[in-house]
């Protein structure tokens, strides 16, 4: 199945989703931790007067965490919640019955060869069921 | 709806000022182990429930349009909150 994916860096790592989950990408300086929370969640932030989860993925994939102030915000089952990221990289089409399968990782649809690197396609089923308490 | 505002390690948290029985000095836990407070300000509610924080900011409309439930993704690990309030740039817990 071919689909348009956001191509997104973390550090050196380069991540996707699908673009039809992508909300938009916005630069947050002012976020509220929220106590008892798990180390994936930064806190919450104001969008539109709508509260919005700030996720470190870094805390749920092995990569690099994120060092400046900018979020991915995608919308999966009717939540919306933010990835905080370094970059949005571009916008390609992409066959996802390609992908290299990903063994070591539940929380990625596997990965693709991107100018030369690795890059992981974020399986948000996954995360977000994880993130839910689904599983 | 008026809510009181306060903070607890620096974090802005609201109580809706019906619940509020009288704010004292004195010994009582902190509102989330493990928030730690820096003073003996405390809140006593009407149910019974008293925690310290660290300073009482405020007393504040909240507009009821304002109010939002707890994001599902942090409902699990927050029995703690009722809702999620905004007032200007704050983002509200309310207990």
């Amino acid at each position: 199945m071919r689909q348009k994916i956001v191509l997104f860096r973390i550090g050196d790592s380069i991540f996707s989703v699908v673009v039809s989950n992508v909300v938009e990408v916005l630069r947050v300086s002012n976020i509220t931790k929220v106590p008892g929370t798990p180390d994936y969640i930064i806190g919450l932030f104001n969008r539109l007067g709508e509260p919005i989860v700030a996720v470190e993925l870094s805390a749920l994939i092995p990569t690099e965490q994120a060092s400046g102030d900018m979020f991915l915000v995608v919308e999966y089952r009717n939540e919306k919640f933010a990835f905080h990221i370094d970059d949005v990289v571009e916008l390609i089409d992409l066959e996802l019955d390609d992908l290299i399968p990903e063994e070591d990782n539940p929380f990625v649809l596997g990965r693709f060869i991107w100018g030369g690197k690795p890059a992981a396609v974020i399986d948000l089923d996954a995360l977000f069921k994880k993130m839910s308490g689904e599983i | 709806m008026k809510v009181l505002i306060f903070k607890a390690s620096d974090i802005h948290f609201a109580v809706p000022l019906g619940d509020v029985l009288k704010i004292d000095q004195g010994e009582a836990p902190p509102l989330i182990s493990p928030l730690k407070t820096k003073k003996p300000e405390r809140i006593v509610l009407n149910d019974g429930r008293k925690f310290c924080v660290d300073e009482v900011v405020d007393i504040a409309e909240l507009d009821e349009d304002s109010l939002r439930p707890v994001p599902k993704l942090l409902a699990r690990f927050t029995p703690y909150l009722k809702g999620i309030g905004f007032l200007n740039d704050l983002v509200l817990l309310i207990i």
